[in-house]
């Protein structure tokens, strides 16, 4: 216990001593740069490669009601994006696909990213029970979750932070109703990983609802308020989070 | 043991950093200006604000931002002394209704840093602009209003106050910047105008204010293009540029920030976010000076990507500019930190990790107080939705270079219509610093700004008398400019500290590298001769015994003319003395008259004659001038007998051939051969282009008409008083050669239609002075009916 107490320190260091080198800073030689030799160059490493998306998980012996793995960009058809508030244009959060995946890259006109809520709803609109699978990877974004059972500005929502935030709780389940959000589970945990693929899922049956992340049951809640409707992916318009292999299934 | 010792060394610095305040740690002190994070923590009383603006005045950091819940929220201003570690101040400026975002607050102030003031926008359903202000040291005071109703969806007012207390608010409304402005503190507004149409609006745009008067604004366009606007007094509107240049199209550039700096130096800089035609993901940072020709050359700051939000410029009240900017390069969100020190190059950057959570919106500012200081505000997204505040410092230099002075102090100085003149390229400078300064040399340049030229030690911050010299190269010019710079210099690093400073003035120099101190032309000249009114419009042509024409250096009469004109005097002509003048005044540049006596003697040769001209710088130039006194020498006037004419030895004279339809012309062609002319003085030996034998300038000519178009010619008579003579100036080398004539004028007929049949031409040869040979030719030549008389008179020429 101690020696990993240590190390958690001596990381701590390692990583004061690197900052106070400038990363390894160097300044291009010369009083001014002209043109398009950057001044400030740094000698960070590389953004890691977004790996491709593990396998589905969803049982083989599910009805699925709704697919996508983006291979393509006619994939944007299939989902109705939706800014969860009030934006001007140029604030709506931007969307595409991106080596095969969907991508939130920030908003449509700075490209900056916004903490805005944002939504992408696909497959059937009546539907009361199923299950949605999606697979998440999150390079800069820091909040990722699923909805089901959406009708108009109604849904419930299960999102949960990285450990990006020092966001309380990790985990939550609510019932949107408009401007009204009720949570209805939540739990406090570690968060999901940044820069790896996980896996959220998001499971309706009656008034029961289960949200797991990489197959583990995280919450649940019971809340009969809302009886059917679409399922979506959710998130906020922060830019640089990958969506894969979104699955909507009947047990 | 080693090992349990290098373990405990290890664990203890890894404690005292973990004990240290994280930020402190971080940054790192950057070279000779001391650069460093002083603080950063999060603002108490911000949550949920949205783009929190910051500015420094004075020695004092306003924040602002706009705090709540849901719709509503209100506009906030924090206030601290630049160094502190905290804002005790947060005062409330108004209620704003709807989504954060869109009901933001800004701060800007004065460039004198003595006015602050602070513009926000409510969604109140008419999105009203509201603005107070308040000395830096006071209490704010009465909210007006900006704007209200009649328009769009209006965000982000930002607001700037100019050098001259003008207020100027510019939002976003629909697709367009808009602007209003008040001369009154804000108690009234003119009306809104667009800052531009290039092209519609992204993000929101900025305003930044300069000491010197200067305003300028930037906003990102939807053609992924950067404009600039600096505002034009006269016309009460931005002057836009385009400040981006593209090599394609899926170039993007956008979240411009602008600041001015006390010099009226427009500074700006962006960032690009597109994907290149390869797919790589291109994220950087740029900076642009604007130049004195409008330009706006480009400098990449980092390509080290994803960049966030707009990096923020500023300028403090020395010209220090400071930059700041986010970048997730890292890994995680990371603010970025460059000092630029006054007319310096950008120093290394300081990079200082996040707190955690995002990071965005952020704003930056600067000021100068006992260091120079960069204040930066961020949103932090993380558990919530919080101000954060980042302190920088750097060691900077304080001298008030911008009031100070630079004069010359030649010695034999006068005041001319074009300015001060001295004639010495020798003499002191004085340079004298705004307030106490630091600085120890200063760079003298002469005609250019030379940052390489020589260093002259100076006592810091006290008046400085620097010797100066005009380069030999540069005497031969008369205005010169001499540029003065301060620097700094520690004995290992040398910094400027000052921009340049320029005086100028004319040095007539007493002896130039061409050794002319006087630049003038100074003629003694045949007062018969044709270029007469050319050369000395105001003397008339008084000839006398001779031809109207002749060589300028040759002259039958003592009587001579003489011209004095500028050619290029850098402090003018002032006098003439000699040639029977004293110390004569000289006015408009240029002086004409008549000499009464060439000489000393009457005897004809060569006479030299010298004038002294003197300037205005107390210069005096000699003129040797050289003339050929030349009389006829004729025993009895008029009588072509003297030995001073020249001597008709040998001549045929004729008309060339003519066609039939050439007869009914009065331009005729005479050709002469054989011609053998000598003269006692105008030859080779007065005038080395002179040929042997063809001592002669040209030719005088008279035409005798027969009296009608039947009547035949009367006997010639050369002689006869009748005739009327012209000179027809000959340049030749040839023995042979033609002239063309004018019957009409050489007969002095004019124009005529009446006047065909027979003409006789006689011919008598010139020297340089006048004099025409006693000997003569003639010719007769027919001028056939139906002749064409010429439009334009054409004038008498020789081939």
């Amino acid at each position: 216990m101690k020696r990993n107490r240590l190390g958690i320190v001596l990381v701590a260091g390692l990583l004061v001593a690197a900052v106070a080198a400038g990363f390894g800073l160097t300044r291009s030689n010369g009083t001014r740069a002209e043109g398009e030799t950057p001044l400030f160059t740094f000698n960070y490493p590389p953004t890691p490669t977004v790996g491709a998306a593990p396998a589905g998980g969803n049982s083989v012996a599910s009805a699925s009601l709704f697919s996508d793995s983006f291979e393509n960009d006619t994939s944007l058809a299939k989902w109705e994006f939706v800014d969860l508030s009030f934006v001007i244009p140029e604030d709506r959060a931007l969307w595409g696909v991106l080596d095969g995946r969907l991508a939130q890259r920030g908003t449509v006109g700075t490209r900056s990213p916004k903490p805005n809520p944002i939504a992408a709803f696909a497959g059937p609109a009546d539907q009361q029970d199923y299950t949605i699978t999606a697979q998440v990877y999150d390079q800069y974004n820091g909040t990722a979750g699923l909805i089901v059972r959406r009708t108009g500005d109604s849904f419930y929502r299960f999102r949960t932070t990285s450990a990006l935030y020092e966001a309380s709780p990790r985990y939550a389940l609510e019932l949107v109703q408009g401007d009204k959000v009720t949570m209805i589970a939540s739990a406090e945990g570690t968060g999901y990983p940044m820069r790896e693929w996980v896996t959220l899922a998001l499971k309706v049956s009656g008034s029961e609802i289960t949200a797991s992340m990489n197959g583990k049951t995280v919450l649940t809640a019971t809340d009969a308020t809302l009886a059917s409707g679409q399922a979506g992916i959710y998130t906020l318009a922060m830019d640089e989070i990958f969506f894969d292999n979104v699955d909507v299934t009947q047990p | 043991m080693r090992r349990v010792t290098s373990q405990l060394l290890i664990a203890l610095v890894a404690l005292s950093a973990a004990l240290l305040p994280a930020a402190a740690q971080q940054a790192r002190a950057e070279g000779q200006f001391d650069t460093r994070l002083v603080t950063n923590f999060s603002v108490g009383g911000t949550d949920n604000g949205k783009f929190p603006d910051i500015v420094g005045a004075g020695s004092r950091a306003f924040m602002s931002v706009n705090p709540g819940s849901g719709d509503n929220h209100s506009s906030n201003a924090f206030n601290k002394g630049d160094s502190e570690g905290s804002f005790p101040e947060n005062i409330g400026l108004g209620d704003t209704k709807g989504k954060a975002d869109y009901s933001s607050v800004s701060i800007g102030a004065n460039p004198q840093g003595t006015t602050v003031g602070a513009a926000w926008v409510t969604q109140d359903g008419r999105s009203t602009i509201s603005y107070r202000s308040r000395a830096i040291n006071g209490a704010w005071g009465e909210r007006f209003t900006v704007t209200t109703g009649g328009g769009g969806f209006r965000v982000n007012p930002q607001v700037t106050i100019a050098a001259n207390g003008r207020v100027f608010v510019i939002y976003k409304e629909g697709d367009y910047a808009r602007f209003k402005y008040s001369d009154n503190g804000g108690q009234s507004w003119s009306g809104a105008q667009d800052v531009s149409r290039i092209a519609v609006l992204i993000g929101y745009p900025q305003l930044a204010s300069g000491a010197n008067g200067t305003v300028a604004a930037v906003y990102g366009g939807g053609n992924g293009h950067i404009y600039a606007g600096i505002w034009n007094e006269a016309n009460r509107s931005f002057d836009i540029s385009q400040v981006t240049t593209k090599s394609s199209s899926r170039e993007y550039y956008l979240t411009p920030t602008i600041a001015v700096d006390p010099f009226g130096k427009v500074y700006v800089a962006w960032r690009a976010e597109y994907d290149s035609s390869s797919g790589r993901s291109v994220s950087a940072v740029y900076y642009s000076e604007r130049q004195p020709n409008g330009t706006w050359p480009r400098s990449t700051l980092t390509n080290a990507g994803p960049i966030r939000d707009a990096p923020p410029i500023a300028s403090d009240s020395k010209g220090n500019i400071s930059i700041y900017w986010l970048s997730s390069a890292g890994g995680s969100a990371q603010i970025y930190y460059s000092f630029k020190p006054y007319n310096q190059a950008f120093q290394s950057v300081l990079v200082v990790p996040g707190p955690g959570g995002a990071l965005f919106n952020g704003a930056g500012s600067a000021n100068i107080s006992n260091r120079a200081y960069g204040h930066f505000v961020v949103e932090q997204f993380g558990s919530k939705l919080t101000t954060r505040y980042y302190l920088f410092s750097s060691r900077a230099e304080s001298c008030d270079i911008g009031t100070g002075t630079f004069t010359l102090n030649p010695t034999n100085v006068v005041d001319t219509p074009n300015g001060r003149v001295t004639n010495q390229v020798s003499f002191n400078g004085t340079l004298t610093p705004g307030s106490s300064c630091s600085a120890n040399r200063v760079i003298l340049s002469y005609n250019a700004q030379d940052n390489n030229a020589a260093r002259v030690a100076i006592a810091p911050g006290q008046t400085a008398v620097v010797p100066l010299t005009i380069p030999v190269s540069a005497q031969d010019q008369c205005a010169q400019t001499i540029y003065a710079r301060y620097l700094k210099n520690d004995g290992t690093t040398e910094s400027f500290v000052s921009d340049w400073f320029a005086a100028t003035i004319r040095v007539d120099a007493a002896n130039p590298p061409d050794g002319n101190a006087i630049d003038a032309d100074v003629r003694v000249f045949n007062r018969n001769t044709s270029e007469l009114s050319r050369w000395s419009p105001g003397i008339a042509d008084m000839q006398t015994g001779g031809a109207s024409d002749g060589h300028p250096s040759f002259t039958r009469d003592k009587q001579v003319g003489l011209n004095v004109r500028d050619t290029g005097e850098c402090s003018g002509l002032v006098s003439l003395t000699g040639l029977g003048f004293s110390n004569q005044t000289i006015t408009g540049g240029s002086f004409s008259s008549l000499l009464g006596t060439i000489g000393d003697s009457a005897n004809p040769g060569l006479i030299t004659t010298t004038a002294s001209i003197g300037d205005r710088a107390l210069n005096i130039g000699q003129f040797t001038r050289r003339i050929v006194y030349d009389p006829p020498l004729d025993g009895t006037p008029g009588a072509y007998d003297g030995a001073g004419r020249p001597k008709l030895n040998d001549a045929t004279l004729g008309e060339a051939n003519l066609p039939t339809e050439a007869r009914k012309s009065i331009i005729r062609t005479l050709v002469f051969s054989d011609v053998n002319v000598t003269d006692n003085l105008y030859n080779k030996n007065y005038l080395p282009s002179v040929s042997d034998n063809l001592n002669f300038w040209g030719v005088w000519v008279a035409v005798e008409y027969a009296g009608s178009p039947t009547a035949a010619l009367a006997p010639a008579d050369p002689n006869s008083a009748a005739l009327v003579w012209t000179p027809i100036k000959v340049d030749t080398s040839s023995k042979n050669f033609t002239a063309k004539i004018n019957l009409f004028t050489s007969g002095g007929f004019g124009l005529t239609s009446e006047k065909s049949g027979a003409y006789r031409v006689y011919v008598r040869f010139l020297d340089g002075a006048g004099n025409a040979s006693s000997g003569s030719r003639s010719t007769t030549v027919t001028l056939d009916p139906g002749y064409q008389l010429p439009q334009i008179a054409l004038p008498v020429v020789s081939t």
